[in-house]
């Protein structure tokens, strides 16, 4: 090995050191952290209270309509903040109000199965809340889900 | 005093060279002060460049047409008189064109005090090596001189201070001796001044993401992002002494490429958000450059004459890489950071609706934060501590404050990661232009 091959050698040892160092310590990681899959089972925590519960509840809506739209909790989230940016969100995805209708009523759905895997919803309520969540008006559902959110 | 006039003719080189640098750190005052679009105050840097690179060559045949004292001075008190109508500019387009007009003084008197120094020194080799350094030095020196200069006086200071330099440089200037009979020009080094145009695209990346990480991302002051960029020039210079200067250029070329290569994968992969991350890869970038920059333009210069019109091509081709690297680097850094906006606007809202707080509060605080994020500067980061100090001071709130920033400060980082991969292999790429041995002329 000629001596020019030596010193590129060490300068590659000493160029690719420190990098491996930084991806030790978490460099590759180090960016915001990704959106769950809005398909899981949410994991309701101890509530206390109906407001929490509705809370809960609400979250566990979204997620589900996250879902069956193929999009983000969070991005459908920030979405809900208002009728407007709602409108916006649907006409940059492409979604139709027959399905938003959709989402809506799997979002309940979703809401009543976290709830009963949470043990916060008893088997008969869960009944009622999921033929509820097929007959009640699409707009009053939104509102509902709104409201528990961002009051 | 025979010392003088060398250290004019470097003054010269290094004064000019970092001036297409030393603005960086003064864009975010000027784009506030004229109000002016973040992609429009780019300008500011990348006429100069181009510009330079555009005249180099042509100011080189000129410097070898005529007397090249004449025309090193007539090309300071150009730039002397353009730095002042820099600082007086009224508006953004005199700006701009005044730095065009610097631009095009300094192409002659770089060009010029290549032609000057050989008589200087004795040894034309030795006066490639001097030219190459004081350019180097300039450049990397530029951002921390002018990001001092921004935040303890005003970004007009920069331009201020260059004229009454230039105007000493001029004075001290030698006279040109004898010269012999004019040989024509031959052509250029190819590899070498390709090489050369795609280290300093990657360079570009290193001083220019680096200051905007630091001012823009990460919120620290002009004067101590001036600190931390400090790194670089001060290892350019202490490699530049320890490492060395000896030995076939090509191989401290592909040396440096190798470290600038290594230093930029580093900034890819920021393991935090704190300026001491950016210590390391500076210093492996710095020394790459001193010994990068210096072996190239001494490859590219190497047998060569007349000096002037060899030294004009390696000019040329490190303000186009420039530009390139700016041109190339910009929209993919724009992408990102959009990218990078909309996921920690997720992260954000997916800690404040899964946090503890009270539905009044999250309601409060999620307007507050964007209260405080569309009331913010463009060019700084939003400062969100009112907004959580306006809905009290439990652990709790602290904790998500913490939190959510720690999302912001992973996403500006993350945002510059691309940008800092794509100057890595720039870097990298110089390499190949380097390995065609044995055909120094492709």
């Amino acid at each position: 090995m000629s001596r020019g091959a030596w010193w590129i050698a060490i300068a590659c040892v000493v160029a690719v050191v420190p990098a491996v160092v930084y991806v030790a310590a978490g460099g590759r990681d180090f960016k915001p952290a990704a959106s769950g899959n809005p398909c899981d089972a949410r994991k309701w925590p101890s509530v206390d209270g109906t407001d929490q519960i509705l809370q809960q509840a609400a979250l566990s809506a979204i997620d589900g309509a996250a879902c069956k739209l193929g999009v983000s909790s969070e991005a459908l989230g920030l979405a809900l903040t208002s009728q407007d940016k709602l409108d916006q969100f649907a006409k940059d995805n492409g979604i139709s109000q027959s399905e938003v209708e959709q989402a809506a009523r799997a979002g309940l759905l979703r809401a009543v199965d976290d709830g009963e895997a949470s043990g916060e919803i008893n088997g008969v309520t869960a009944f009622a809340l999921r033929i509820a969540a097929q007959a009640v008006p699409i707009d009053r559902l939104i509102q509902l889900v709104r409201d528990q959110v961002y009051g | 005093m025979e010392r003088l006039p060398t250290f004019a003719l470097g003054l010269t080189v290094g004064l000019v060279l970092a001036d297409s640098s030393v603005v960086i750190l003064a864009l975010p005052e000027i784009l506030d002060q004229f109000n002016v679009a973040i992609d429009d105050v780019a300008w500011v840097l990348t006429l100069f460049n181009l510009v330079l690179a555009l005249a180099a060559v042509p100011a080189a045949y000129l410097a070898r047409s005529r007397a090249p004292d004449l025309v090193c001075r007539a090309g300071l008190v150009v730039f002397a008189a353009a730095s002042l109508g820099c600082a007086l500019a009224p508006s953004f387009e005199v700006l701009l064109i005044s730095r065009g007009v610097q631009a095009l003084g300094g192409a002659a008197a770089v060009c010029a005090a290549l032609e000057l120094l050989p008589a200087q020194l004795n040894s034309e080799r030795r006066a490639a090596a001097v030219w190459a350094a004081a350019g180097a030095l300039g450049a990397a020196a530029g951002p921390a001189i002018g990001g001092f200069l921004t935040q303890a006086i005003s970004w007009e200071s920069i331009f201020y201070v260059q004229v009454p330099l230039a105007v000493a440089a001029a004075v001290l200037l030698p006279r040109a001796t004898e010269r012999s009979a004019r040989a024509p020009a031959g052509r250029p080094h190819i590899a070498a001044n390709v090489a050369l145009g795609l280290l300093s695209a990657s360079l570009t990346a290193a001083l220019f993401l680096v200051v905007l990480l630091l001012i823009n991302g990460w919120g620290h002051s002009p004067l101590s992002a001036a600190a931390v960029v400090t790194v670089m020039p001060l290892a350019s210079l202490v490699s530049y002494r320890l490492l060395p200067s000896t030995g076939a250029p090509r191989v401290r070329a592909a040396c440096g490429a190798i470290l600038v290569g290594g230093g930029l994968l580093a900034l890819a992969v920021l393991p935090g958000a704190d300026w001491w991350w950016l210590v390391v890869p500076q210093i492996l970038i710095g020394a790459g450059l001193a010994l990068a920059l210096g072996a190239l333009t001494e490859d590219a210069l190497a047998g060569r004459s007349p000096l002037a019109i060899h030294g004009g091509w390696t000019i040329a081709s490190r303000h186009a890489g420039v530009c390139i690297g700016l041109l190339i680097l910009t929209p993919i850094f724009t992408g990102d950071l959009m990218d990078q906006q909309n996921a920690a606007e997720a992260s954000g809202t997916r800690i404040i609706l899964n946090s503890s707080l009270s539905l009044t509060q999250k309601i409060d605080l999620g307007s507050r934060l964007v209260e405080q994020i569309q009331s913010g500067a463009v060019t700084k980061p939003p400062d969100l501590k009112p907004a959580f100090e306006a809905i009290g001071n439990t652990p709790e709130i602290r904790k998500l404050e913490d939190e959510i920033q720690d999302q912001i400060d992973r996403a500006v980082t993350h945002a510059f990661s691309g940008s800092f991969l794509v100057a890595a292999l720039m870097a990298l790429a110089a390499l190949i232009p380097l390995a065609t041995r044995g055909r120094p002329e492709l």
